[in-house]
């Protein structure tokens, strides 16, 4: 299993918006939100890395997140890939 | 717990450890709950070693192998971040592809160039490395053996193979692919201001109004402190930033004002701020008159190719063309007080770095052609973008910079680091800086970026330059060679004076024969070097030692063997 606890900065204003497009994407799941900072954290599910950097970039091009970075990675289960 | 309850308790103790990591509130019940998924793990620290940045993380390991890894929160850099790279530390070292033991070009049994890569001993990989450097040993001396190394050494490694080199076999054909990355910004630190090292600190990005970026796509290339830059410009608003780019990338989603300009032009555009700082009474005299001099240096220098046509690829010959005479274009013959079309003999090509003091009068004329209809016509990227609009946009990017009451960073990195004017376009960027009296003071700051872990450790305080003996020495001063003599208890006068071939010289060496011998450590020449022309014709036994496939052992080169040394 591998888990990614990525950090996402949205564009003022945008905020809802933003998690709104974010908690529609497969195997994405939004957590924590601070409106305030315009940041929320999502942990994301990927069978290999290619998947892993896939849905990175996907996060990234949502339209009005301006930064989406990996914190936490989780791959204690399974044979890592 | 059944699999999908776990998988749910696992997702959200990863969200609760991210929150915490960056800083986020959390409820004591939550970070309990991710404790709990965490149990039996060991948490320690490391540092990342992909680039410059320096930031720190934390690798958690159970039953002896890594099983997550976090950025630190306690690092001063990343403060809990981590990027793409630093975020697969921890899974790297289980790629399946991860070399583990030596490969050798081997054909019937035995080593032979032409031969495929083979699995062998390490004393088979060891012996054969001893046969073939004995060999080149023996036949050219010193000169014709080398290393290339690494900004990705260690500071150890580093010291081991300078030392290996310079003491062992007295020889300085040891270079690193720092060279590639810093070279030119090397110079400019060192003709601007004759330290070679940044003057400011990363605490300057939450003090900064102004934020230009110089053909450096921070966003993508330096996500860890771009996202310093990000929080800085959401929670100060008057927080602009600029991104002065060749075309259009991430950086731009957050910046303020995009501005798209041709390859190169990037000079004629810091010549036409130069020119309006004096011409709006905005430069600083009183930071001027008591720190700063004013000078300048040849324009006939070349491009440090070549200058015959024997190794030359079709996509080298444009610029191999220009090495020995350039014939000046419109533009060109105006920042040269030429004509158009006059034929400029370069005479300074081995004399680029000569410089010498003019007045402030002169510099003034020196920049006086470069007013806002020549620089705009010259620089306009976006062939779409009306002309009035670009105006518009140089004259907001002045007006961000020369405002008194804000404080100004410019960043860059290989987009001014590996141009074909690097040193200039380098030095150029102080000059505007000191011009307004905004460089190394809180929040002001003209920052070259690194790309490296340890440039400044293994390249330049360890001594692994072809120039340089540790402690930022260098081979060709008497006492530098002595105390280091002393240091490592060789017998006097035995160092060898000459600086060695640099990592171009090295791969041209082998190219022509000078090299016989090349091992090429944690590094992957055949790969970042823009044509991958040079040093893939060679008559040496390269050897490489890497962690992973890359493209030097794989290359047309035949590269010998192909060595893991265990982490």
């Amino acid at each position: 299993m591998n888990l990614s606890g990525i950090l996402v900065v949205t564009a003022p204003g945008r905020f809802d918006e933003c998690v709104a497009a974010v908690a529609a994407l497969p195997a994405v799941e939004v957590f924590h939100r601070d409106p305030a900072t315009h940041r929320f954290i999502v942990v994301q599910e990927a069978d290999r890395v290619d998947g892993e950097m896939a849905g990175l970039l996907r996060l990234k091009a949502v339209p009005g997140v301006v930064l989406a970075e990996m914190v936490y990675h989780y791959f204690a289960e399974g044979e890592p890939q | 717990m059944t699999s999908l309850t776990r998988r749910a308790f696992i997702k959200s103790s990863v969200a609760t450890a991210t929150a915490a990591t960056v800083g986020f509130p959390v409820s004591q019940v939550a970070l309990a709950q991710a404790k709990k998924a965490e149990a039996g793990w060991a948490w320690d620290k490391a540092v990342c070693r992909f680039c410059g940045t320096g930031c720190g993380i934390q690798v958690a390991t159970a039953g002896g192998k890594i099983v997550a890894t976090k950025g630190d929160p306690d690092a001063p850099v990343n403060r809990g971040l981590n990027c793409i790279k630093g975020y697969f530390n921890g899974k790297m070292a289980y790629g399946a592809d991860r070399l583990t033991q030596p490969l050798m070009r081997m054909k019937d049994g035995k080593f032979d160039k032409k031969g495929d890569f083979a699995p062998v001993s390490w004393k088979v990989a060891m012996d054969e490395m001893e046969k073939q450097f004995r060999r080149a040993y023996q036949e050219k001396g010193p000169s014709g053996v080398s290393i290339i190394g690494s900004g990705q050494y260690t500071i150890q490694e580093g010291y081991v193979a300078a030392k290996l080199m310079k003491a062992g076999f007295r020889s300085n054909n040891i270079d690193p692919n720092a060279r590639h990355c810093m070279a030119s910004a090397v110079a400019a630190f060192m003709q601007t201001f004759g330290v070679d090292e940044p003057a400011n600190v990363y605490d300057d990005i939450e003090l900064a109004d102004t934020v230009v970026l110089w053909g450096a796509n921070m966003a993508e290339a330096h996500p860890v402190l771009w996202s310093r830059v990000t929080d800085r410009r959401l929670v100060a608003k008057a927080t602009k930033v600029v991104n002065v780019t060749t075309y259009r990338n991430m950086s731009s989603d957050l910046s303020d004002l995009e501005i798209v300009i041709k390859p190169s032009t990037d000079l004629a555009l810091q010549n036409w701020i130069a020119r309006e700082i004096l011409a709006r009474g905005a430069m600083n005299k009183a930071f001027v008159e008591k720190h700063c001099v004013f000078a300048t240096g040849p324009t006939d220098i070349g491009y440090g190719m070549r200058p015959t046509s024997k190794f030359a690829y079709e996509a080298e010959k444009d610029i191999q063309a220009k090495e020995l005479v350039v014939t000046l274009d419109k533009y060109e013959a105006v920042g040269q007080r030429r004509k158009a079309g006059e034929q400029v003999e370069q005479k300074s090509r081995t004399s680029a770095g000569r410089h010498w003091l003019i007045s402030f009068e002169e510099f003034k004329r020196g920049v006086e052609p470069y007013t806002l209809d020549f620089v705009a016509e010259l620089c306009k990227g976006d062939v779409d973008e009306p002309i009035a609009k670009f105006k518009e946009k140089l004259e907001q990017l002045l007006q961000l910079m020369i405002d008194p009451k804000r404080n100004v960073i410019s960043f860059w990195t290989m987009g001014f680091n590996q141009h074909q004017r690097g040193v200039w376009v380098n030095e150029q960027c102080y000059m505007i800086h000191l011009l307004l009296g905004k460089h190394a003071t809180p929040g002001n700051a003209a920052f070259s970026l690194t790309g490296q872990p340890s440039a400044c450790g293994t390249a330049r305080e360890v001594g692994t330059f072809s120039h340089r003996l540790p402690a930022d020495m260098v081979v060709d001063n008497p006492k530098h060679r002595e105390l280091t003599e002393k240091t490592w208890k060789l017998p006097a006068k035995t160092l060898n004076p000459k600086p060695g071939s640099d990592i171009m010289g090295i791969l041209r060496d082998i190219e022509d024969g000078g090299v016989k011998f090349l091992w090429v450590q944690v590094t992957n020449p055949s790969s970042p070097r823009p044509t991958r022309t040079t040093g893939s014709r060679p008559r040496a036994r390269p050897t490489a030692s890497s962690s992973w496939p890359t493209a030097t052992p794989r290359s047309r080169a035949r590269w010998r063997t192909w060595c893991c040394p265990p982490r």
